[in-house]
């Protein structure tokens, strides 16, 4: 399957795009003739010709931001975090939801899809915001720490994704087991986990892959959103921005991830809008990655088919 | 001990609850006795794989044994839990069904397939698997075992696929085997060999065959006993040679007519409806149901099955329910 799936130029194209990028998140630093920031622009007679922001052409290649930090380098701080992040999320969610769904098969009950399908109309941004106020709330009486603050935020952002999962799931599951060959396996005397395992887990192997990468799409997204509405994962602090005589409170992320660069930005969208376009293009190559390797896997199993 | 290895008595099956409820089989008795073939007949939703799926419990979700009783080897299945089924199944009694391309899981090799049933039943060490498979294979016909081990289900003729299903009926050395329509899917070429093979088990093995069939061909060649099934009732039954000389219930008559002759100049085949209304009724009662097709349904009132004679039973409707004009 691996070896097919390397065969297919979409996977590979995405598939080297996101682990370049985790890489390089990693291994920058030693790399790269690192200069972080940029604070001031000096023309050849070492007098002050500008202040961040600075565009991208005027440092190449994408700019700085409000406190002249690079935004190549904020970029590639955040992607592990983002990446990396939206990965567990999506596993875990696709964890729980499926043990869910092969544990509790009963919850076929309308009654739960009927809340789930309720559920579906409410953005997940909205609903992970009205989960993680309380929590600033609380850390901000009782200090948590950043790990657990992580951890506390990525629980709440795979519970919000996993009932719709569990339907999803449980739906599948429902239709693979009402096939003849699962009538006639059990006809032999199979015991559910026996046909679970042998024939419903690979039937639905394919459908997981694909619903994985759409997961991690999703996850993608609502970080972007909850960035907007200035909700970080790792938490946020409030610092003071401007000149002595113009200070302004701003919101910026502890962990540095790409939703943190567009929360605390965003405001400068149109004075400054590179600073928001360069995550915000950065989120999109990801998922534009996520994406071709969704094509590279259905390409994959089509031939596999045939 | 009786002889008799599978007993349905007054069996009830009904799907979906309440304002939606749908009695599939009503009122339903047949037996197999130890060695013989029985065959249930009857058109498309009958309620015959209904009833076939009730002997081993693997009803739909929203399927179940409302009321009766089915007994095998003198043992209650209805009352017997899921884990005492799952020794049954497979082991005692298994079952062959009529769609092969669907019953077979596309993605596992046919070889492996075949050994799912030993695993559960019997101690048989895994490098051992493999030779009892081969031998299965060879039993079912084919010269080359090992070959079509390790062949997925789309690489099989159908006619091969339903020879695979035997070879994982059988693999248990099951006592009953119930076969649903195994030749429905396969032509006439093939129908032999499938039905010979059931057939060479049953005497090999001394074992049972519940047949379940739409075809008054394959009952004449192979059955015993026969009960005809019309929406979800038996409406006569007995031995193939009584049933075949003297048909008596007009449905029955029908199915029967229904067989292709070559002598005929009659020049379109003729169905079911040809003869359901030839007439009324059996000494002065009506038979049972009244019309015969399966929009609408008819068994207005209460009906039961006569013995007319040693053996041969009918469905009349009940004496002082409904009477006869003539």
């Amino acid at each position: 399957m691996i070896v097919r799936l390397l065969k297919q130029p979409q996977f590979l194209i995405g598939f080297l795009f996101i682990v370049s990028l985790i890489l390089l998140s990693f291994i920058y630093p030693s790399i790269m003739d690192v200069q972080k920031e940029s604070k001031f622009l000096y023309d050849e007679n070492e007098v002050i010709v500008g202040v961040a922001p600075f565009s991208p052409k005027d440092m190449p290649p994408f700019g700085t931001d409000m406190n002249g930090k690079h935004l190549l380098y904020l970029v590639l701080e955040g992607a592990k975090y983002t990446i990396l992040i939206t990965l567990v999320i999506t596993f875990l969610r696709i964890f729980f939801a499926l043990f869910f769904s092969l544990f509790h098969r009963k919850s076929k009950s309308t009654f739960f899809d009927d809340i789930v399908q309720a559920t579906l109309y409410i953005p997940t941004a909205i609903l992970a915001y009205m989960f993680m106020v309380p929590l600033f709330v609380k850390d901000a009486t009782e200090p948590m720490g950043m790990m657990t603050l992580i951890v506390v935020q990525c629980l709440i952002l795979v519970g919000i994704g996993v009932p719709p999962l569990v339907s999803t799931f449980s739906e599948e599951i429902r239709s693979i087991l009402a096939k003849d060959y699962i009538v006639s396996t059990f006809s032999l005397g199979s015991k559910k986990p026996y046909v679970y395992y042998k024939h419903v887990l690979p039937e639905l192997s394919s459908k997981l892959l694909l619903l994985f990468a759409q997961q991690a799409i999703q996850t993608l997204i609502l970080l972007a959103h909850l960035g907007v509405l200035a909700v970080f994962i790792g938490g946020s602090k409030t610092v003071m921005m401007g000149d002595i005589f113009n200070l302004t409170p701003a919101t910026i992320s502890l962990s540095g991830e790409w939703a943190g660069i567009i929360g605390q930005s965003y405001q400068k969208l149109l004075t400054a809008p590179w600073i928001i376009l360069v995550p915000l293009s950065f989120f999109a190559f990801t998922i534009f990655s996520i994406n071709l390797m969704i094509q590279g896997i259905q390409n994959s199993l089509e031939s596999n088919k045939s | 001990m009786s002889n008799r290895l599978l007993e349905i008595n007054n069996l009830n099956i009904a799907f979906g609850s309440g304002k939606n409820v749908f009695n599939a089989v009503t009122d339903l008795s047949l037996s197999v006795s130890k060695g013989q073939t029985a065959a249930l007949i009857g058109e498309s939703g009958s309620g015959k794989s209904v009833t076939s799926l009730s002997v081993l419990k693997i009803l739909p979700a929203n399927g179940r044994a409302e009321s009766g009783s089915i007994r095998f080897d003198d043992k209650e299945i209805l009352q017997m839990t899921e884990k005492e089924m799952q020794k049954i199944r497979g082991n005692e009694i298994s079952m062959i069904f009529q769609d092969a391309i669907a019953s077979l899981n596309p993605a596992m090799k046919v070889g492996i397939q075949i050994t799912e049933g030993l695993k559960y039943h019997k101690q048989i060490a895994k490098s051992e698997l493999r030779t009892v498979a081969l031998s299965l294979l060879e039993q079912v016909g084919f010269h080359n075992p090992a070959h079509i081990f390790d062949q997925y289900p789309s690489q099989l003729s159908g006619g091969m696929k339903q020879r695979i299903l035997i070879a994982m009926a059988i693999s248990c050395r099951p006592k009953l085997i119930i076969a649903d329509e195994p030749t429905t899917a396969l032509d006439v070429t093939i129908q032999r060999q499938v039905l010979d093979l059931i057939a060479d088990y049953k005497i090999r093995e001394d074992a049972s065959v519940l047949m379940i069939t739409h075809d008054f061909g394959v009952v004449a060649e192979y059955a015993d006993w026969v009960y005809v099934m019309f929406g979800g009732r038996i409406v006569e039954s007995g031995d193939v040679f009584t049933i075949f000389n003297n048909p008596i219930h007009p449905y029955t008559k029908g199915l029967i007519g229904c067989i292709p002759s070559m002598e005929s100049d009659s020049e379109r085949l003729k169905s079911v409806y040809d003869y359901s209304f030839e007439e009324a009724g059996y000494k002065g009662r009506k038979f049972a149901p009244e019309t015969y097709s399966m929009e609408s349904k008819v068994y207005h009132a209460p009906s039961s099955l006569i013995e007319v004679e040693p053996g041969h039973y009918v469905r009349l409707f009940d004496e002082n329910e409904v009477t006869i004009v003539g």
